[in-house]
């Protein structure tokens, strides 16, 4: 089977990728294993969709926007199936109900989402009971399944899911004894602390972990301890809370599997991009959570159209080779997306800082010191994703800029 | 007098505001635009959230359908209602944007996804 683009996921990043794709005019196949929509489905909260609508959606909602857009539109196909394997020319395989399908595509872009951290990576003490799970298992066992999965929870890690599912526990009539974060500052939105915890006196316990799970066949307990500045448990202070479902919502990361004929960002762990979406091995394109983790969905539609729109220019043998230069971090960035700008289009760098800054300035320079664009705020923090809007570079006699922020600590 | 001091969560930049109640008058400080402003009166006098609660189904596979706030409710019975509703049941077929529950719990709750028979 041929087609111009080939969009791998159904999410909230592939669905916006295939619909500005086929409003290029290309031919457009979305392989999608589950549900169109993506993870959306379980995130049942409001709170999308405030930019790119102007108004507050529930993630079904806002999925149903653009999974009934696509089912209007002539040019765009649904696969249903898993991605098994994925070459650098471009043709991928595909295992379906019926069986194993090729697909040669023009363009290909990767809209695989991310994956949770998984409990095995956390090296924590005690056996293997019932009633560990991610906080994104959590939230499809009780919002697609409708399963009880604890009455008595300890959530280890404060972002943002970790955070909405404290409120949908709670809601669900179970008791959530605390939120633990290793970290000296929360890893979710404060908007999310306010209404999910706040709201609902739900404790959150800063630079604390779990070093032990008690328990053999369920859950029984956590011993908790408080860290140090090298997030090592400090001896003598453990504490033991009782429970029977340890919630773990400790990270996310890009899901890259299938393409490694692509290096990856080791501080985004997404493949290197640029302006355009375009990954370094040509007719790839990546956008969404598979790219870099975003906290908002609304900036995945816009990263995703942009995507789209020029994996379908590229199959359509239209989208014009440009010098490029690189976006090198300063020192008090943590990462920044896409790594490189092709001269004559207007980018959005995504960026985080390492840490709070206040009364800053976020700048992107190029190597003489002069300022191409800057922000100023009040303070910036690890936990929010900053975008930085650049006009479209032209007559570049340099080969990269440099994002930084300035500012108190 | 009443004087707060909170987070804004009118928009995901999360502003820190403070609130105070002064002759009458109600002074935000702290917000980024007047949506925030309004947010900071709305929570020193009557703190209202939006909320969603997960509802169980008849006569569908799927088990269960998510319902939202249509008007955003005191933060106070957000627990109360999300026990009552737990005792209810929506029946199949439901289209998003139906409004249930208005006559049995008085409160208009709106469905969030479509849910088609069996």
């Amino acid at each position: 089977m041929k087609t111009d683009v080939l969009v791998i996921g159904g999410g909230p990043a592939g669905l916006s990728a295939a619909l500005s794709a086929a409003k290029e005019g290309a031919k457009v196949i979305i392989a999608e294993r589950d549900n169109l929509g993506g993870i959306l489905n379980q995130c049942i909260h409001s709170g999308f969709g405030l930019r790119y609508f102007g108004e507050e959606l529930t993630g079904p909602e806002y999925a149903s926007r653009f999974v009934r857009k696509v089912a209007a539109e002539k040019n765009i196909s649904i696969i249903k199936g898993s991605v098994i394997c994925a070459d650098k020319n471009r043709c991928c395989e595909i295992a379906t109900e019926s069986g194993y399908e090729s697909i040669s595509a023009g363009a290909v872009v990767i809209a695989t989402g991310c994956r949770e951290r998984p409990a095995g990576t956390l090296n924590i003490a005690g056996g293997h009971p019932a009633g560990i799970f991610t906080a994104g298992t959590a939230q499809r066992l009780i919002n697609i399944d409708g399963l009880c999965v604890g009455k008595k929870i300890v959530i280890l890690g404060s972002g943002d899911i970790g955070l909405i599912m404290a409120r949908r526990f709670t809601l669900e009539g179970a008791k959530v004894e605390a939120v633990l974060e290793a970290m000296p500052t929360p890893g979710g939105l404060n908007r999310n602390i306010a209404q999910c915890l706040k709201d609902f006196n739900i404790p959150l316990r800063l630079s604390t972990t779990v070093v032990e799970v008690l328990g053999q066949k369920r859950v029984e307990g956590v011993v908790t301890a408080q860290v140090d500045e090298n997030i090592r448990p400090i001896k003598g202070t453990e504490q033991t809370i009782p429970c029977d479902t340890l919630i773990l919502s400790v990270g996310l990361i890009p899901e890259n599997d299938l393409f490694g004929f692509l290096t990856l960002d080791r501080r985004t762990k997404g493949p290197f991009t640029d302006n355009l979406g375009q990954c370094e091995v040509s007719g790839y394109f990546a956008c969404g959570n598979a790219l870099h983790v975003h906290d908002l969905v609304d900036n995945v539609t816009y990263e995703s159209e942009n995507a789209g729109k020029n994996a379908a220019l590229f199959a359509l043998g239209k989208l014009r080779s440009e010098n490029s230069v690189k976006v090198n971090c300063g020192n008090s960035i943590a990462s920044v997306v896409p790594q490189f700008i092709k001269e004559g289009s207007p980018s959005v760098i995504y960026i985080r800082v390492k840490k709070k800054i206040k009364n800053a300035m976020l700048f992107a320079a190029r190597p003489d010191g002069t300022i191409i664009k800057s922000i100023k705020r009040l303070a910036f923090a690890p936990n929010e994703t900053i975008s930085l809007e650049l006009p479209a570079l032209s007559g570049i006699s340099y080969d990269n800029i440099i994002i930084d922020a300035s500012g108190e600590a | 007098m009443k004087k707060m001091e909170f987070t804004c969560i009118v928009c995901p930049r999360g502003c820190q505001l403070n609130a105070e109640e002064i002759d009458g008058a109600i002074q935000v400080s702290g917000n980024s635009c007047a949506r925030g402003k309004e947010y900071g009166v709305s929570e020193l006098l009557n703190p209202v959230r939006n909320a969603t609660f997960n509802m169980r189904i008849e006569g569908s596979s799927k088990k269960i359908v998510a319902v939202k706030t249509t008007q955003p409710m005191p933060v106070s019975s957000i627990l109360e209602i999300a026990k009552k509703i737990k005792r209810v049941k929506l029946k199949a077929p439901l289209k998003e944007g139906d409004i249930v529950c208005e006559d049995t719990l008085g409160i208009r709750l709106m469905v969030t996804s479509d849910i088609s028979i069996g």
